[in-house]
């Protein structure tokens, strides 16, 4: 089994960007709701119940294939800061964190699936990769359901679907959602339109921790809301083109901004490289504003191979849990400011100045005009 | 026309006249048969369609179907309240609250999405077992024993083409 120091250490691959292609895209995400048949959902459950069925589901979720000599720990046992370094890295939800007795989580070696028992359902498992894959990781998790299947008793109804605690996830059981950065659309104004379009097709846009949490570092997620009445592949499908589109927006936005308003954005990588560089205090939406620059900038070629990798990382290792966990003890905010900056400078004590004139663009980009920021999905 | 509730095809329509006002529903036959529309005496509209938000239950009858899930204790209360169910017997319970919400929620209300074939096979394959094995016992207790010879041998060709779960 590995241990919670072991997967500290060594975080997942789509969570540090080892993935050409995650510019726009960071992550993609999908995470399917299961329950037991005749049980008390966890939320009704008494303390005694709720181990039974952590008994009943753990060690069927511990001897899949996928998860061999993975993490597996009953959240009873991990301190408070412990549980929220994994809600920092989006292993278990800020709900399941919240959980006493009788609930734990499973995951697998390289961190891409994550397996919670007793959430607000049964089972909640989750796979997630780095760029635009819904559909890789929705075939891996559907792998590892129909393994378990014949395992347990799933909670099922012809009509229905799968049956959850909460009706908003009746049906599938599944949420698929991509995390974006979006820093073109901000800067040029055109985030609240797009946004806009986007729920009006009735697909759900967050912050960076899900179901009421705010925007931070240009990071939206995008997810779909409605579980039943349609198949997995309609819902992965229209989620797809959708974010594809919204990907298409940003990307136009960035080529204009290069060729119309290059003296302004290369000043706005600038100050934040400045700044990242040389300050002493840092709060986490500060902080989160610059990075967000910084890395636009190296996906618009100012800063050497790698620079966007080293932005992924500091977007996880700058968040308060993990900002204490690297101190070793619990800090007070201030504190924890301080250390922050202190973090980003080290870590970019080695990165020079943008390349500021790479990212003038000569050639003109896709004529991108005064169209709809979205259009709606053709069924 | 589609029913409102599922989406087979709508066979009742439902006319409420109040002084000038009317409102029509439309339903297929199971669904109608479940709100005991053949009943006018003791339906709303509102109970159906909750599109004000409000329900008041048709009738005691009604109470007292829907009050607990037999399986874990929770109410219509507590549904009403925290907007999630017990138990998936609850589902059962209040079938018709949940149909009513759900609407609002879901782009439809019939599940089209993946069905656990496994899991299904599995549930029969141990059915047809549990089927097999009783008869034999009550050959033997009847001491039909050439009977019992027959479904012995049934039953291990049956435990044969068995997947490992099963088994």
């Amino acid at each position: 089994m590995m241990r919670f120091s072991t997967l500290v250490k060594h975080p997942a691959d789509w969570m540090t960007g080892k993935s050409k292609d995650n510019s726009v895209v960071i992550t993609s995400r999908i995470r399917l709701a299961r329950n037991l048949r005749d049980v008390p959902f966890p939320g009704w459950a008494m303390k005694a119940e709720r181990k039974d069925i952590l008994e009943t589901i753990l060690p069927e979720v511990t001897e899949l294939g996928a998860m061999k000599k993975g993490f597996s720990q009953e959240l009873s046992t991990l301190d408070s800061l412990q549980k929220q370094v994994l809600v920092e890295r989006h292993l278990i939800s800020r709900e399941q964190a919240a959980r006493g007795e009788g609930c734990a989580v499973v995951v697998n070696r390289k961190q891409s699936l994550s397996l919670m028992v007793n959430e607000e359902d049964h089972l909640r498992m989750q796979s997630i990769c780095a760029g635009m894959h819904l559909r890789e990781a929705y075939d891996l998790l559907d792998t590892i359901d129909r393994e378990l299947e014949t395992k347990l008793s799933y909670a099922y109804d012809g009509n229905l679907g799968y049956l959850t605690a909460c009706p908003t996830n009746l049906g599938t059981g599944m949420r698929a959602s991509a995390m974006l950065h979006l820093p073109a659309l901000v800067l040029t104004d055109q985030i609240g339109q797009v946004l806009q379009a986007v729920g009006k097709i009735g697909l759900a846009v967050r912050g960076l921790f899900g179901e009421g949490t705010e925007s931070l570092g240009d990071l939206f997620q995008i997810s779909n809301q409605s579980t039943l009445g349609e198949s997995e592949e309609v819902i992965i499908d229209r989620l797809e083109r959708v974010i594809n589109q919204v990907a298409t927006h940003e990307r136009n936005a960035r080529l204009k901004m290069q060729e119309e308003d290059y003296d302004q954005l290369a000043d706005k990588i600038g100050r934040a490289y400045g700044l990242l560089k040389h300050a002493h205090l840092f709060d986490s939406k500060e902080a989160f504003t610059h990075i967000s620059l910084l890395r636009l900038g190296s996906d618009l070629g100012c800063f050497p191979e790698g620079t966007m990798q080293l932005c992924d990382e500091l977007m996880m290792e700058i968040q308060p849990a993990h900002l204490q966990l690297y101190a070793g003890k619990e800090l007070e905010p201030e504190k924890r400011d301080l250390i922050r900056a202190e973090i980003i400078r080290d870590q970019l004590q080695n990165l020079d100045p943008p390349a500021t004139s790479n990212i003038e663009n000569e050639v003109n980009s896709t004529d991108v005009g005064d169209e709809l920021p979205i259009e709606p999905p053709i069924d | 026309m589609k029913c409102q509730l599922c989406e087979q095809e709508a066979s009742v329509t439902y006319t409420k006249v109040v002084g000038d006002k009317s409102q029509k529903i439309h339903l297929c036959a199971d669904c109608a048969d479940e709100k005991g529309i053949t009943n006018l005496d003791n339906f709303n509209l509102s109970d159906i369609l909750m599109s004000d938000g409000e329900f008041s239950p048709a009738g005691e009858s009604a109470k007292a179907n829907q009050g607990e899930c037999i399986e874990c204790g929770f109410t219509i209360e507590d549904l009403r309240k925290i907007g999630r169910l017990g138990c998936s017997a609850c589902y059962d319970q209040f079938g018709s609250e949940v149909k009513s919400m759900v609407g609002n929620m879901h782009k439809g209300t019939k599940h089209k999405g993946k069905v656990p074939e496994g899991m299904l096979l599995v549930i029969e394959a141990k059915t047809k077992l549990k089927k097999l094995q009783s008869q034999l016992d009550e050959a033997i207790a009847n001491e039909e024993y050439e009977k019992a010879g027959e479904l012995k041998e049934a039953l291990d060709e049956f435990q044969k083409t068995l997947p490992l779960e099963v088994q």
